[in-house]
């Protein structure tokens, strides 16, 4: 009875599908002898390995864990929960450090932000804030990863094998992107500059650099699956399966196909560019509010209309409310001196944005302005028990409103007219009077609008470096060139001094 | 061993003599077990004229045996496994003799105890030290792990200096040189413990009562550890608890008294008015020509009228003990008692303990309780079966006084407490007086308990087989609770009240069981050559989980009670950690004897392990090992009477250590709240897992030689090995796009070589009076073999860190010792700046220090371990002497670089903080300018070689006579005084005992039975 268990565990098909799994078994051969024997002692034991398999509460073996949707989607949704990490999405890449970096916000008296206003990528402080983000980065992709390298998701041929594919790959290159923007030259001015390790593998195996033009090939590879692979979305959107649901906190198809075209408009590629800004606008079941529903929309919440991909994060009310809407010294973020000039104010309409995403507070009798724009107003009123249940709590990553810049963006010179149509169409919803017939839409008004919908949500910093444009420090008083000295963070050391 | 043919008066039939002159003899007899008094078939009879058999028969079923022998010109050997062989002269034979062997077991000295079986000694090639329950109590009645280090060359305990005499510090033991880099901590270099064949912590042995040891077996090279495989690389002791002996009613009693006093002599500490000095001569007292802004007087009043004052003081007489703050004498006593008896069939043993020991820092204790009940049931030839159950109880209190350090670094000019009689807070530049926080209600107490049930079955099945099992389960629960008082210091800037003081509170369960079977098998060939075997199999299977939480708010210094608390601390989550291990095993070991002249052993073990890496969950062991008792070679049969022992041996093997937690080794995805996202819950990996991660492996070579002469009054016992441990697990870098950024890996190799010995005799050896002395030595030399990336990392780190340590942190290099100490050499003091040069390694002398000049000084580690002892016996009276010495390892002292050179000079210092400063240009002076407070580099100056002498224990004690014993109604009766720490000769001036004071004292040993 023993030997028997074993030997079907040895047996086992699934793990003999995998090449790597195969590979380990065998050293075992060579006692497997030894081992029959001492089972064969073993009275009352089912089989050795089962006793030596030890697993910890709260923990699950990898090998066993993947070979199962529920753990695969477990996995997925480690993941997915990583990128709310603090140093990740959670704040630095979304309302912190690289609006700092954007000049957006600052934080006077404190050390460390103003060592990024500057640009002192060389400072130890500034050093290790990118070092995390770069490691914790690097561990979430090997985390995806690991998901990818499991033999259900690689040979994945039905629904919903295939999503999970789609997904992870689609993670794997959204994260990269991310780190090619923030630690290499911008690629349309320098095609030949080297870029960053591109990891495929969840291994010991270190990845080597590349250049790149090949980070940018893998990742248009990883997206463009991924775009394949979820395709039968639509199918499955009402499956009422926990995975299918709220699918704004995935990265699905129309945020596959959002990330495709800020890829493909990074690179330079216009014409693919326009092609995804315009299918998520038309095919998407996502689209623009209503100016009137533009006040809370993104309060600590996703918008429910407007949002491609957005990170499910349920106390995200405690980083917004210490960092933005708290006025705190040496710690909480205030926007830059002049950004209220950008907004409309003088004229009629107003502008709905400015009411909806910046507030006064008075202290010691002087009024601030707070980006509340995040500030979740149930958990600031005390009625959070009062939140209407579709509202998904957490930080948008991708919004509509940019495929329609994006889509103005590549009309611009080759068809002004339709431009035109994009780009007002936004303006509509959010109160504003459009450009007429004969106003001429330009970059630096596409820029603008930019500035005044995505103030605070991490995208800035890399319009500019896209278009190489120089930055006005946040007072005003510097305007910083644009070069490599400061729209590339350096790769941190350890990537280099580790390798073997 | 002598050949005593007695008559059995059993038979009844009547001696005859044979008829001595004619040719040939029969000889008729029965063999019986002397002890049982029971007939024993299968025993060897057999004639050896000139080293060969002439003629050899085996008893019968019943004990009988018949052997002719053609003439009476030869000897006759009566041999069987497990008993005394016993020579027969048949010149002097009788018919139907009644032949009586004692058995061997019962004397500890002829058999190794490995845990799983006995093996011979005789035929045994590995290296063991074995030692009996007395031979501790002779060192020392207190601390049952510092006297087997004394008494085992190549084991040695781990200095630590800081922790003093702390009782409840568990000191921690190498054998045989470090086996992994030091910088993982000492426990990794722990050797396993076995007691009654179940394996104990370092803590359990710290704890267990000395009176119901038996014997231990310290096993040491390969061929004596392999059966352990994976868990051998470190060596392996094994505890043997006394059997019952078959007897009326026994009751014996045990008290330990112990009496200690610290020592405070390594402390040379200024006095006020030289402290008043010092002070002023740093420049505390010159204000530089400031002026103070509001009064617009220079500064230079204040100043001066600051020191005056204090002079003042001092004149006045202030002087303060600091010292004698947290320190006391303490008295411990320890109460053991155990009553056994029982028949043949049925024998039982009760023990009971209680001990409370008291460090010599106020209010610290360690308390132990015990209870135990063994029976054991026996049919005599067949089957024995023995149930033992032990409970036992622990709790310890640490001292409120903190560090001890803190006391030595007070000024004698301030006074400790105001007039009032509180603590007086207003002390000179402003320090804390730590006697505030130690005499507030904070506390720190820990606590185990402990069941514990063993059955042990041994089943003689035949003559030649045997089969032993071994079944334990045990049961510990623990609990720690440290509270902080709102009064104390650490919440004197803090306003909100529900935020001051702290209750931590801990605790932990493990649940273990683990068993074995054993079958041997022995046959005696009968030429004397041996067979023995046996195969076995074992399970271990534990499973520990501990609990942290942490409780604030107390607004009362004695409500410590949780319910009291205001709440939790903001960011701090309830913590835990849970260990869940299993490994199964299966041995086979071999030795064969041939003629008791060669021998060979071997052993292989197979263990499967759920700590391995998948790839190697499975792992093999073995050794090998050769022997030759030269005593027995026809060459030798002229002065063969002389001897007892005279063997040489040697043997090889490999066995394993494991030091890494499952996760490591294979990828696990942790589960956590944290993780929670919308409609499900994540999990992340808590590693990416090295499938080939494996366990450190030591190649083990040991030569050995035993040697016993005269009637064992010279003994000689002299060892030399190689242990190369390769497969080191080292945390190594990663570049963090591989996704973590340490990965563990089995990087590194070691080498240990060494000689060890141990020599002892009789000088003088009559009933009444015998003096013997006796030493050990034992000398190790570590070098690194292979150092990679990972371990220059490793040096790195420690060279950015190297300032924040007092002591210099390892650099770890090829060819090196793990602990060797490398500094930057230096110059001296420049006479005319006062500051230090520096040499480069190119010999250029410079101001500027940098640490890549660093050269090797030489190893922490002392080159010669050594002890000598002395006993003298006479009518009753034993004096014991044990000296232990330690010669040539590197110091680099810390007393001299932070309290003489380096000292603050708003703190109080050694001594030697006047001498050899430099004061103005032109002094040669060995030390910094005296005003120069700041610490100084890590250069040779500061490093000593050590060497030290200490008397460790002098012990009298006294065997009372038979009549006294007669008229208290006692079996027996000893009482005895033991000097612990006597004395102590360092070649090094050094602040010992910084956390906790070091002591020295006497034992009082008291054993009676009733």
């Amino acid at each position: 009875m023993n030997i028997k268990n074993i030997l079907s565990h040895i047996t086992h098909p699934i793990e003999h599908m995998s090449p790597l799994t195969a590979r380990k078994r065998l050293p075992l051969g060579r006692t497997h002898g030894g081992r029959t024997l001492l089972c064969a002692l073993l009275i009352g034991l089912s089989s050795c390995n089962s006793f030596l398999d030890i697993t910890p509460d709260g923990q699950a073996k990898r090998d066993e864990m993947l070979q199962t949707k529920s753990g695969i989607e477990d996995a997925l949704y480690g993941v997915y929960a990583q990128l709310r990490q603090s140093n990740l999405y959670g704040c630095e890449l979304s309302i912190r450090g690289v609006e700092v970096l954007a000049q957006n916000m600052t934080c006077p008296g404190n050390d460390g932000i103003e060592m990024l206003q500057a640009y002192d990528y060389e400072k130890t402080d500034i050093r290790s804030w990118a070092e995390s983000i770069w490691t914790l980065m690097y561990n979430n992709i090997s985390n995806t990863n690991s998901v990818l390298q499991t033999d259900l998701v690689k040979d994945a041929t039905a629904f919903p094998f295939t999503t999970y594919k789609g997904e992870a790959l689609a993670l794997r290159a959204f994260m990269h992107f991310d780190l090619v923007r923030l630690f290499t030259p911008q690629y349309t001015l320098n095609q030949q500059a080297s870029g960053i390790p591109y990891q495929t593998e969840f291994s010991l195996k270190t990845p080597d650099f590349e250049s790149l033009q090949k980070n940018y090939e893998h990742i248009l590879t990883d997206l463009l699956e991924a775009e394949q692979l979820l395709k039968v979305e639509p199918v499955h959107q009402y499956e009422m399966t926990a995975f299918m649901n709220d699918r704004q906190t995935h990265l699905n198809l129309y945020a596959v196909w959002g990330t495709l075209a800020r890829v493909y408009l990074t690179m330079g590629n216009k014409e693919k560019a326009l092609a995804y800004a315009d299918s998520v606008i038309t095919k998407s079941p996502y689209c623009l509010k209503e100016k009137t529903e533009v006040i809370n929309d993104v309060a600590g919440v996703l918008s429910q209309k407007e949002t491609l991909f957005g990170v499910y994060f349920g106390d995200f009310y405690s980083t917004t409310s210490e960092l933005l809407q708290k006025r705190t010294f040496y710690q909480s973020l205030d926007p830059r001196d002049d950004f209220m000039d950008y907004y409309e104010r003088e004229s009629l309409p107003l502008d709905y944005r400015t009411s909806a995403y910046f507030t006064q507070i008075e202290a010691g009798g002087q009024y601030f302005y707070r980006l509340s724009k995040f500030t979740d107003i149930y958990e600031l009123n005390g009625i959070a028990g009062s939140r209407p249940a579709e509202q998904i709590l957490g930080i948008n990553l991708m919004r509509i409103p940019e495929m329609y810049y994006i889509a103005a963006e590549c009309l611009l010179e080759s068809d002004p007219a339709r431009a035109k149509t994009y780009y007002n169409k936004v303006r509509e919803h959010r109160g504003l009077n459009t450009l007429g017939a004969s106003d001429q839409l330009t970059q630096e008004l596409i820029n603008l609008e930019f500035f005044k919908e995505y103030f605070g949500e991490g995208q800035q910093f890399y319009n500019y470096k896209r278009q190489n444009l120089p930055i006005v420090s946040f007072d005003g008083k510097k305007t910083f060139s644009a070069s490599d000295k400061i729209y590339v963070i350096p790769i941190p050391n350890s990537e280099y001094a580790n390798r073997y | 061993m002598q050949a005593a043919p007695t008559h059995s008066g059993n038979n009844g039939s009547s001696p005859a003599l044979t008829a001595a002159p004619t040719d040939s003899i029969m000889l008729v007899g029965t063999v019986y077990d002397a002890e049982l008094d029971d007939v024993l078939p299968g025993v060897n009879i057999a004639a050896w004229r000139g080293g060969k058999i002439i003629a050899a028969t085996t008893s019968d079923m019943d004990g009988h045996f018949h052997l002719a022998l053609a003439n009476a010109d030869c000897e006759v050997r009566v041999t069987y496994t497990g008993f005394e062989q016993m020579v027969i002269d048949p010149k002097n034979c009788l018919t139907d003799m009644a032949i009586k062997l004692k058995p061997k077991s019962t004397k500890m000295n002829d058999v190794v105890v490995t845990g799983f079986f006995n093996k011979s000694k005789v035929s045994f090639t590995g290296s063991v030290t074995q030692l009996s329950g007395a031979d501790l109590k002779q060192v020392t009645g207190v601390n049952i792990i510092s006297a087997i280090a004394a008494l085992t060359p190549g084991l040695e305990i781990v200095v630590n200096s800081a922790q003093g005499s702390n009782p409840n510090h568990v000191p921690e033991l190498v054998m045989r040189g470090m086996s992994s880099f030091s910088n993982e901590g000492q426990s990794v270099n722990q050797p396993t413990i076995i007691l009654d064949g179940t394996e104990i912590s370092m803590q359990e042995l710290y704890d267990l009562d000395m009176n119901e040891v038996e014997s231990i077996n310290v096993l040491k090279d390969a061929a004596a550890t392999a059966l352990y495989g994976s868990k051998a690389s470190n060596g392996v002791i094994v505890i043997t608890r006394k059997p019952i002996q078959n007897s009326t009613l026994h009751l014996t009693y045990n008290f330990t008294g112990n009496v200690q006093i610290p020592q405070l002599g390594d402390y040379q500490l200024l006095t006020p008015m030289q402290k008043l000095e010092y002070e002023r001569l740093a420049g505390l007292y010159n204000a530089h020509g400031a002026i103070n802004a509001v009064t617009g007087l220079p500064k230079q009043y204040e100043m001066d009228e600051l020191y005056n004052q204090r002079y003042k003081t001092i004149m006045a007489g202030q002087n303060s003990d600091w010292l004698a703050q947290p320190s006391r004498s303490s008295f411990s006593h320890d109460h053991s008692l155990r009553v056994y008896g029982g028949a043949s069939n049925l024998r039982y043993e009760l023990t009971g303990r209680f001990a409370n020991t008291h460090g010599v820092m106020k209010d610290d204790l360690r308390r132990r309780y015990g209870l135990g009940f063994k029976l054991d049931y026996y049919i005599a030839n067949s089957l024995q079966i023995s149930n033992r159950t032990n409970y036992s109880e622990l709790s310890t209190k640490d001292t409120p006084y903190g560090s001890f350090a803190q006391y030595a670094q007070m000024n004698p000019y301030d006074a400790m407490y105001n007039e009032d009689g509180t603590v007086n807070n207003n002390l000179a530049w402003d320090l804390n007086n730590p006697l505030h926080d130690a005499t507030l209600g904070s506390y720190s107490k820990a606590g185990t308990k402990s069941l514990s049930n063993s059955t042990d079955i041994r089943w003689d099945i035949n003559r030649m087989f045997r089969l032993t099992g071994h079944f334990n389960v045990t049961s510990v629960s623990g609990w720690s609770d440290t509270f902080t008082s709102p009064f104390a210091r650490r919440y004197k800037n803090e306003t909100d009240l529900s935020k001051r003081g702290s209750l931590q509170k801990g605790n932990n369960r493990s649940n273990s069981y683990n068993g074995n079977i054993v079958g041997t098998f022995n046959k005696l060939f009968k030429d004397e050559s041996l067979i023995s075997a046996s195969a076995g199999w074992e399970i271990n299977h534990s499973d520990s989980r501990s609990e942290y939480m942490q409780a604030i708010g107390f607004y009362n210094d004695a409500m410590s009670f949780v319910g009291n608390a205001a709440g939790y601390p903001t960011n701090s989550t309830p913590s835990g950690t849970q260990g869940k291990t299993a490994d199964v095993g299966a041995f086979l070991s071999a030795n064969y004897s041939f003629r008791n002249r060669y021998f060979v052993d071997g052993t292989w073990r197979l263990t499967g392990s759920s700590q391995f890496g998948e790839n190697n969950r499975w792992g093999n062991f073995w050794s090998a090992g050769a022997g030759w008792n030269v005593m027995n070679e026809g060459f030798m049969s002229a002065v063969k009477d002389k001897f007892d022992v005279f063997k040489l041996r040697a043997s090889m093997g490999y066995t394993g250590k494991v030091s890494f937690s499952p996760f490591q080794a294979m990828t696990m995805y942790r589960y956590s709240n944290t993780y929670e996202y919308k409609n499900g819950i994540g999990a992340v990996p808590l590693t990416i897992g090295n499938v080939d991660l494996a366990w450190e492996r030591t190649m083990n070579y040991n030569v050995g030689l035993d040697f016993s002469m005269f009637d064992r009054r010279l003994n000689i016992v002299v060892d030399a090995y190689i242990r190369n441990t390769t497969d080191l697990l080292l945390n190594k870098a990663m570049a963090p796009s591989t996704g973590i950024t340490q990965a563990m890996g089995n990087l590194g190799e070691l080498q240990n070589k060494g000689i060890e010995f141990q020599v002892d005799g009789y000088i003088f050896r009559t009933r009444d009076f015998n003096w013997k002395v006796g030493t050990t030595g034992y000398l190790n030399s570590n070098r690194i073999t292979k150092i990679n990336d990972a371990l220059k990392e490793m040096n790195k780190r420690n060279e950015e860190m190297a300032t924040a340590y007092l002591e210099p942190l390892a650099q770890y290099a090829e060819g090196e010792s793990v602990t060797a100490l490398k500094l930057v050499r230096s110059g001296g003091i420049d006479p005319a700046t006062g500051k230090e040069v520096y040499i480069k390694l190119n010999g250029e002398r410079t101001f500027t220090y940098d640490a890549t000049d660093r050269v090797l000084i030489g190893d922490t580690q002392p080159k010669y371990n050594g002890t000598a002892n002395t006993s003298i016996f006479w009518k009753g009276f034993t004096l014991y002497a044990l000296f232990d010495f330690r010669l040539g390892g590197w110091i680099y002292n810390t007393t001299r670089a932070t309290k003489v050179e380096g000292s603050n000079p708003k703190y109080n210092a050694d001594v030697r903080v006047f001498d050899e400063r430099w004061k103005q240009p032109g002094d040669l002076a060995l030390y910094k300018n005296i005003a120069d407070a700041s610490r100084p580099q890590q250069t040779d100056r500061f490093a000593e070689m050590e060497n030290t002498l200490n008397l460790g224990t002098l012990n009298i004690s006294y065997e009372f006579g038979k009549d006294i014993c007669a008229k208290l109604h006692a079996r027996n009766l000893r009482a005895g005084i033991n000097f612990t720490d006597l004395f102590r000769i360092s070649s090094v001036k050094i602040e010992r005992g910084t956390d906790y004071l070091y002591s020295k004292g006497f034992e009082i040993n008291l054993s009676a039975t009733f």
